[in-house]
């Protein structure tokens, strides 16, 4: 339960989506997001699987919504990001813009 | 009701996926996407979610799998085997992807079998204690008629007299009637039933009620199929309360059925209670089925006994109308399930056999496979690991395989139920298809069988390493192969050649039945011809001047139309099964007693009948102007009745007394071809065609139209013709004459592609077999190939070698195929036509293509063995 721990590319793009539903962070709702953002398929598996490793970590927290907020037949899972994600998140972040420093020419995308 | 995932994917999701968080939230999400994308058709929804769902638990498995083996949770060193087992796909993926897709394929068609003959001819009707529900029918001994519809004056005696059914009802044979509700009228499939007719059988309805007791105070009530309900009333619940006129008469609708409702009822859109006095046996023919319910401890034989004891009393009360006639008492499931039961029960047996065989394949490819294993274990042994560690190997490793096979298999039984139930053609549909559904005692049964040869065989190696055995087996350089391997493999290439074989020549003779059946000359041309039923029954068209007169007015503006080559009407189209029948015997002969009557079919035609359905005429004439309603009786009969009486050829010009109205003599014109009138099946009964004009007792036709080109193109044009004569006349039944002869072929049409599916799958599965087993042997003996041919083998002794080892048991196993195919052929001799059951073509047949798929499967492997050099075989491992 670190907050050192590192995070993996898909678990960050698991923790972005939930950032970007808000309050409609349902499971399904999130791997959309995901799908539709990052343009791949997600694997549903793989999904919950990360999902329930981001909780162990520490990362997300849920609640159970009422059927009615869903909008469907029972309740669901509402996921939110926890301070310590956010951490986790900021600090791939800085790695990640600091590895980046200097390349945008190479980064750039074609056509861009 | 919301749309709901197919029941058993889902059980076994809640069963696979971890009960926590995940697991729900997955199980949720999937539901939901299910119902999504229901709006688009719930077919492949179904389909969409059963793929998921099998994602999602092989994902799951394999994630438990491995945190258990890193948690060391699985007791006693399991995990590590089940991460070995899953390591073996990497490792051998031929040899574990070949044993997955033959446990998948065994298991998919036993299931997908299985739980079709389950839905079609084991579950219960859907009716009260069904079990206790029995059909009576009068038997006419004499012909051997069994299942003759009733007198009512003859059911109302059994009815007073038995006391082995608590009660008895009856509902009287379709009959097409006019329907008018509000404005529009339709034409409808009617039968008239007793007011306790739902009762007795238990049925529950889907809207409203089924027969009242006003129903019993001369009130008529009717009640409507579900199907008729959905397309004339979209399924408006609000109808019931609503009148209707049918055929003139006013009544009440009271109730909808279940679309599951089948008792005497194939096609019937509408019933109409029947109240007051039946008939008896001086003014009424016979025309009830009767139904009834055991009482207490009574069954159905002894029912049988009693009615037949009460048919002989009615015998000797009736001497006249009874002479001949018994009962006879038939259990209400025979009845529904009829004819497909043999087929079923054959189909049964074949996917036995292909289970057996998939079953031997998987034997084999392990068996084989532990030759190699056993070294392998040996050494595994050597390093200190105990025999229950090796057991256990073993079974992990054979439990993946069968699990997977066994998932892969239900998942695809699952999709060839679905397609069967919606997107099969209406020809080859089974009764009840659509409560199919994967079983549960189907499951457990192929699974099972399967899991225990794989396990058993899977294990087996690991049994014969012992700990001090190990050294010997390690001396031996893996090249030896012990002896009782040996002998179980040659008795599984003889075995599923065999097997294979019996299959193959099953289906040869259902393809050549099949031919026989489509070659009989049916007597008709039903390319370019367009039929529709046109009824005028009702006030409008008492008398025969009317309705002859409608008729000729119709053919007549038919005719005019361009495209058009004839345009006649028949009462009963053939090929359709049912139809009028009396007795009549030649006018110069004394009258028949009552046991020697033979029945003819009476048809009565209007219009070019003849030509408009293609029927040849053999001598005389057809009708003409000539037979105008003040001419003298004359009919034109098949070649069948002219040739029982005039077997010299001289029938046209004698008379024939016909036992209908009156006994007046009628005058044979011409002779015409025989037309059969259930399917190609049955033998040509005598039959005769009376001029519409003389007798419309009828008061329908089923006009026929010959085209030049597409007959449907003239669907809208016959509708206009009836609709410019009479609006208020239906045109019922409209189709295509083909698709009425099609509909007569279904059955056999349909065991035929069932049995040749099967073969080809036993085909496959026998070669795949055959071809690993000889693969795997030859593969095993590289070592000793490679010695032999460094001592200077020749290449092609080297083939020879390995081919007349194959060879040798797949002569052996053809020889026992060849056996069994004839046995077989007995068993299913009442399926087929026009073939002798022990067919020398499709034994010949199925020999030489088994014979082929073994050699292919013995070339590639011995080709490979001669091609082996002896450095690399040599080579140490």
């Amino acid at each position: 339960m670190s907050p050192k721990s590192f995070l993996g590319e898909f678990e960050q793009m698991v923790l972005l989506a939930i950032l970007q539903q808000k309050d409609r962070a349902f499971a399904l709702e999130v791997r959309r997001e995901i799908e539709g953002s990052a343009d791949r398929a997600v694997s549903r598996g793989a999904f919950y699987t990360t999902l329930d490793r981001l909780e162990k970590k520490g990362f997300v927290e849920w609640e159970e919504a009422e059927a009615d907020v869903t909008g469907r037949a029972s309740a669901l899972r509402r996921f939110a990001v926890t301070e310590a994600g956010l951490s986790a998140l900021r600090e791939s972040r800085r790695a990640f813009d600091a590895l980046s420093r200097g390349l945008d020419g190479v980064l750039r995308e074609e056509g861009a | 009701m919301s749309p709901r995932p197919p029941r058993w994917a889902a059980r076994l999701l809640t069963w696979l996926l971890p009960s926590g968080g995940a697991g729900r939230s997955a199980r949720a999400d999937l539901e939901t996407e299910f119902r999504e994308r229901s709006t688009e058709g719930e077919r492949s929804a179904s389909f969409w979610y059963v793929w998921e769902a099998a994602k999602l638990s092989a994902h799951f498995i394999v994630q438990g799998l491995q945190e258990a083996v890193r948690g060391g949770r699985i007791m006693g060193g399991w995990g590590q085997q089940f991460r070995l087992a899953l390591r073996q796909f990497r490792l051998e993926p031929g040899f574990m992807g070949t044993a997955v897709g033959t446990i998948a394929l065994g298991i998919g068609a036993t299931v997908a079998i299985f739980s079709i003959v389950e839905a079609v001819v084991l579950s219960p009707l859907p009716y009260q204690e069904p079990d206790r529900l029995v059909a009576v029918w009068e038997w006419h001994m004499p012909r051997d008629r069994h299942r003759n519809v009733a007198n009512p004056g003859n059911f109302t005696a059994w009815r007073e007299r038995t006391a082995t059914l608590s009660d008895m009802s009856g509902v009287s044979i379709q009959q097409p009637s006019r329907i008018s509700i509000d404005d529009r009228t339709d034409e409808v499939m009617v039968q008239a039933a007793l007011p306790n007719f739902f009762d007795l059988l238990g049925v529950e309805p889907a809207v409203g009620t089924t027969f009242t007791r006003a129903s019993d105070e001369g009130v008529m009530e009717v009640v409507l199929s579900n199907d008729f309900w959905r397309r004339y009333f979209a399924a408006d619940p609000s109808i019931v309360g609503r009148s209707v006129d049918l055929n003139g008469t006013e009544g009440t609708i009271v109730g909808v059925l279940r679309p599951d409702y089948m008792v005497h009822g194939e096609g019937t859109e509408v019933w109409r209670s029947m109240g007051g006095a039946l008939g008896d046996q001086t003014n009424s023919g016979r025309w009830l089925m009767a139904v009834g319910r055991l009482g207490p401890g009574a069954t159905a034989e002894g029912a049988d006994v009693e009615l037949r004891g009460i048919a002989s009393a009615l015998e000797q009360e009736f001497p006249d109308f009874n002479g001949g006639w018994s009962a006879e008492v038939v259990p209400m499931a025979d009845e529904v399930v009829g004819d497909v039961r043999t087929a079923l029960w054959m189909f049964l047996g074949a996917v036995g056999l292909l289970l057996l065989i998939a079953n031997a394949n998987v034997a084999g490819l392990f068996i084989v496979r532990a030759t190699h294993k056993r070294r392998v274990l040996a050494v595994h042994a050597a390093l200190g690991a105990t025999r229950i560690d090796l057991v256990r190997q073993g079974v992990a490793e054979a439990a993946v395989v069968a699990g997977l096979g066994a998932l892969i298999g239900v998942a695809g039984a699952h999709g060839v139920l679905g397609w069967m139930a919606t997107s099969m053609p209406d020809a080859f549909r089974l009764p009840r298809i659509e409560e199919a559904s994967v079983v549960g005692p189907a499951l457990l049964v192929a699974v099972g069988i399967t899991a225990i040869t794989t396990i058993v065989f899977g294990a087996l190696p690991t049994l014969q390493i012992r700990g001090g055995a190990s050294a010997g087996v390690l001396k031996a350089e893996g090249r030896g192969t012990s002896r009782g391997t040996v002998k179980a493999r040659r008795f599984l290439v003889v075995g599923e050649v065999a097997l294979s074989v019996i299959l193959l020549a099953g289906a040869g003779l259902f393809v050549r039945s099949m031919s026989s059946l489509l070659s009989i000359d049916d007597g008709i041309t039903p390319e370019h011809v367009l039929v529709a039923r046109i009824n005028l029954s009702g006030p409008n068209y008492r008398g025969d001047a009317a309705k002859s007169a409608f008729f000729l007015a119709l053919h007549d503006s038919l005719r005019a139309h361009p495209g058009v080559e004839a345009t006649g009407g028949t009462t009963f189209l053939p090929m359709n099964g049912s139809g009028a029948a009396t007795s009549a015997w030649p006018a110069d002969r004394p009258e028949p007693e009552s046991d020697d009557r033979r029945p003819a079919d009476i048809r009565n035609v209007s219009g070019d009948y003849f030509d408009a359905m293609g029927i040849r005429l053999l001598a005389g004439r057809t009708f003409d102007e000539r037979d105008g309603p003040d001419d003298p009786q004359r009919i034109v009969v098949n070649r069948a009745l002219a040739d029982r009486y005039w077997p010299n050829g001289d029938a046209v010009g004698k008379s024939v007394v016909i036992n209908w109205v009156d006994l007046t003599p009628w005058e044979i014109v011409g002779v015409v071809a025989d037309v059969r009138v259930t399917g190609p099946a049955e033998p040509s009964r005598e039959a005769i065609y009376i001029p519409y004009r003389h007798a419309t007792f009828f008061p329908w036709q089923q006009v026929a139209v010959r085209v030049r080109g597409e007959p449907l193109a003239m669907a809208e044009s016959l509708r206009t013709a009836v609709g410019r004569l009479d609006p208020q006349v239906p045109v019922g039944q409209l189709q295509v004459m083909q698709e009425v002869v099609d509909r007569a072929v279904a059955q056999p049409r349909m065991q035929r592609t069932l049995m040749v599916s099967f073969a080809v799958l036993a085909t496959l599965l026998a070669a795949v077999g055959l071809y690993g087993v000889l693969a795997y042997t030859v593969s095993r003996r590289v070592r000793e190939i490679g010695v032999r041919m460094a001592l200077g083998a020749r290449a092609d002794r080297v083939v020879r070698n390995v081919l007349a080892q194959g060879l040798s048991l797949v002569a052996i196993g053809l020889v026992i195929g060849l056996a069994g195919s004839a046995a077989m052929g007995r068993l299913v001799a009442g399926l087929l036509h026009g073939i002798h059951p022990i067919d020398p073509w499709s034994m010949a047949g199925a020999g030489i293509v088994i014979g082929l798929v073994a050699c292919a499967a013995c070339v590639v492997p011995a080709v490979r063995a001669a091609r082996i050099a002896p450095s690399e075989a040599l080579r140490p491992e």
